[in-house]
């Protein structure tokens, strides 16, 4: 009996684990895809951290690196509340939609997929340091937007 | 003493645990003395965890095609 659910949970375990290997590999694709059709944009290999604009949030500090512009303390500061304001929902997938493909990329495979590090630079040939780069700027965006509708109350 | 512009930097390091002991003692310190940065790290972790339902329903098509995959993979599995 035991040996049984022993079994069936393995299966099921395997089963997750390749769903989510497979969700990751469309990611991959779609992101590659895009890539190809916008032509001017280089693929994953050849990025580097000049190549798109830095870090939304580096106006935020001043030349000795401290904050000049602190972040707002967010009203909604769990992730439900995020979630529940439909206005913001749809400013978030906007930003989403918009980023760069190695930024929308790296942040699904990461935050959304749960891909670790190391998969994430094996399946994009990317090196450990250029993805952190990359999935640094991916994120600050998605914070810039929320602390400055928390400032606002628009996106 | 880290600058509050490098606690931010290696704030998705220490989220994500993949930071080094004595990494992880500076930016706490700072983080003691620091609420902005505190403020910073709390509310990008709650950012963090609202990121994979950020996206909206996904149409029937798009339902459909992630089933069949689903069912494909059950009945031939690799």
């Amino acid at each position: 009996m035991a040996k049984n659910k022993a079994h069936q949970a393995i299966s099921q375990f395997e089963g997750r684990s390749q769903i989510r290997t497979w969700l990751g590999r469309i990611v991959i694709n779609e992101a590659k895809m895009q890539l190809r059709q916008r032509g001017r944009e280089l693929l994953f290999s050849d990025w580097r951290p000049d190549d798109e604009p830095g870090d939304a949030l580096a106006d935020r500090f001043n030349h000795n690196g401290s904050w000049q512009s602190p972040p707002m303390q967010w009203d909604m500061d769990t992730p439900e509340s995020l979630l529940m304001r439909e206005d913001l929902a749809n400013c978030l997938e906007e930003v989403l939609n918009a980023m760069p493909p190695n930024q929308r990329t790296v942040l699904e495979l990461r935050d959304t997929t749960g891909f670790s590090f190391e998969e994430i630079c094996n399946e994009l040939s990317l090196s450990a340091s250029n993805a952190r780069v990359i999935l640094h700027r991916a994120r600050s965006q998605l914070f810039k937007l929320v602390d400055h509708y928390e400032e606002t109350g628009e996106c | 003493m880290l600058r509050c512009r490098e606690v931010i930097d290696n704030a998705d390091q220490l989220l994500d645990g993949a930071i080094n002991k004595r990494q992880r003692l500076a930016i706490k310190i700072h983080l003691l003395m620091c609420r902005h940065c505190r403020r910073y790290v709390r509310q990008m972790q709650a950012l963090l965890c609202a990121i994979p339902f950020m996206h909206k329903k996904a149409s029937d098509a798009e339902v459909y095609l992630v089933m069949e995959h689903i069912h494909e993979h059950q009945a031939y599995p690799p």
